[in-house]
C-alpha cells in the first residue's frame, strides 16, 4: 500500500470552455487535463486516486478506462467543493493516513511543489497543509486569514469577503494535504451558510483551527503553476508555457550568439 | 529607445527602433505595462525598425504575453521581422507563442473580431 491517497475534483462542466465536453477532458498538448493531475499524484507515489466526477461522468470514466489506481465518486448535484469531497469520504473509510486534494484542471502543477506538502505536515505536526500564493492584485481566490501567531485561521472566499479581507494578498490556490480522519470529521461540521449556498472545502480549515489543530502553508512561487484552465484561451496559454520554458532555457545561448554577431 | 505607438481599433501597435537589448528592453516593458494598466490587451509589435534583439527583447515580449493572455484573453502578435530576427523566434519555438505575420494588415486580421 502506498503512502498517500489523493482526491481530484473533476465534476465541473466548465461552461466557459464553450463545449459539451467535461472540462477536465479538454486536452493540453494532446493529453486530457485530468491525466496531468493523475500523473502528478502518481509521480509522488500516490497509488489510490479518487476522482470526483459529475457532469457527463460517463465520458470521463470511458476515457480513463484502464488507467490504474483510479476510482470514481459521483457528485450528482453541484453543491460546492466541500460537498464534492464528501462524496469521496466512503472510499476513505478505515484510512488513517494523509490525503491530497487537488483540482483536475490545474495541469501545470509540478511534483516538486506537491512533494513539499507532506514534509511540512510532518515537520509542523499539522492537521492540514495548503498551497498559497502571495502577490500584488492576486486572482479572485479565497483569502488566507491568519491569527496573531501567523497560524491559518480561516479562508474567506472573495464573494464573502469584506474590503479588508479582500485586500489580503495571500490566497488559497486549492491544493491541500489533510490527515484523512481529521478531514472527514471536519467535513461533517461545515454548512452552506454563505453567499453561494454551497459547502466550501475551505471551511474545513476554520473548523480545524477552532478545534486547536494546526493548519500551515507552503508557498508557491508562480501563478502560472496553479492557474486553473477555465476557458479556451487559458488552455492555449497552458500549451504555450512549455514553449516559453524551452525558449527561456536558450537565453544564454542566444545572447552569446548575439554578442558574436555584434562584433 | 524610440517606440512609436498607434492604435487600430482595440489593437495597440508598438514600433520599437534600433537595438532591443538589455539596455533598451526596460523602456519597452515600462511602456507596455502602462498600456496594460490602462486596459489595452491586444498588441501588434512592428519589427520593421528593429535592428538587433537579444534575450531581453524575448523576455519583455514574454512578460507582456503573460500579462495579457491568461487572465485577460488578450494577445501579442509580431510583424515585419527581418530574416535574422525571425530565425531567433523559430529556433526558440517562440513563433508558436507569438503569431508572426509579414505585414501590419495580416497581423491585424489575425486578431479575433
Amino acid at each position: 500500500m502506498g503512502q498517500w491517497k489523493g482526491i481530484i475534483l473533476a465534476a465541473g462542466k466548465g461552461s466557459r470552455m464553450r463545449s459539451d465536453l467535461p472540462k477536465v477532458l479538454h486536452e493540453i498538448n494532446g493529453k486530457p487535463m485530468v491525466l496531468y493531475s493523475i500523473d502528478v499524484l502518481r509521480g509522488l507515489g500516490v497509488d489510490d486516486i479518487i476522482l470526483v466526477i459529475g457532469y457527463k461522468h460517463e465520458l470521463i470514466e470511458e476515457r480513463l478506462k484502464g488507467v490504474p489506481n483510479v476510482r470514481f465518486a459521483l457528485q450528482a448535484e453541484q453543491k460546492g467543493t466541500g460537498h464534492a469531497v464528501m462524496q469521496a469520504v466512503p472510499l476513505l473509510q478505515g484510512y488513517n493516513g494523509e490525503v491530497f486534494v487537488i483540482y483536475g484542471d490545474m495541469p501545470l502543477l509540478k511534483p516538486e511543489t506537491l512533494r513539499q506538502l507532506p514534509e511540512r505536515l510532518a515537520a509542523e505536526q499539522a492537521a492540514a497543509v495548503l498551497l498559497t500564493l502571495t502577490m500584488d492584485n492576486p486572482p479572485e481566490f479565497g483569502r488566507i486569514v491568519r491569527d496573531a501567531q501567523r497560524g491559518v485561521q480561516r479562508i474567506v472566499e472573495v464573494r464573502d469577503a469584506s474590503p479588508e479581507i479582500f485586500a489580503i494578498n495571500e490566497v488559497n490556490v486549492g491544493v491541500y494535504l489533510f490527515r484523512a480522519p481529521l478531514l472527514v470529521q471536519a467535513l461533517s461540521l461545515i454548512t452552506d451558510s454563505n453567499a453561494q449556498r454551497e459547502y466550501y472545502l475551505t471551511d474545513v480549515v476554520e473548523v480545524l483551527a477552532r478545534q486547536g489543530q494546526r493548519v500551515v502553508t507552503v508557498p508557491v512561487e508562480e501563478l502560472d503553476e496553479v492557474m486553473g484552465v477555465n476557458a479556451q484561451y487559458q488552455r492555449e496559454y497552458a500549451e504555450r508555457l512549455d514553449d516559453i520554458r524551452h525558449a527561456e532555457s536558450m537565453y544564454q545561448l542566444i545572447d552569446a550568439v548575439a554578442r558574436m554577431r555584434r562584433r | 529607445m524610440q517606440i512609436d505607438e498607434r492604435r487600430e481599433g482595440q489593437i495597440i501597435i508598438l514600433a520599437p527602433h534600433g537595438a532591443w537589448d538589455a539596455a533598451t528592453a526596460p523602456a519597452f516593458k515600462e511602456r507596455a505595462s502602462a498600456l496594460v494598466a490602462a486596459g489595452s490587451i491586444r498588441f501588434a509589435i512592428d519589427f520593421s525598425h528593429v535592428e538587433f534583439i537579444d534575450s531581453s527583447a524575448l523576455g519583455s515580449l514574454v512578460s507582456l504575453y503573460k500579462k495579457v493572455k491568461p487572465t485577460l484573453d488578450g494577445d501579442v502578435k509580431l510583424f515585419a521581422l527581418a530574416p535574422d530576427i525571425h530565425v531567433i523566434f523559430r529556433e526558440t519555438r517562440l513563433d508558436r507563442v507569438f503569431q508572426i505575420s509579414p505585414t501590419l494588415e495580416e497581423a491585424i486580421r489575425s486578431f479575433p473580431t
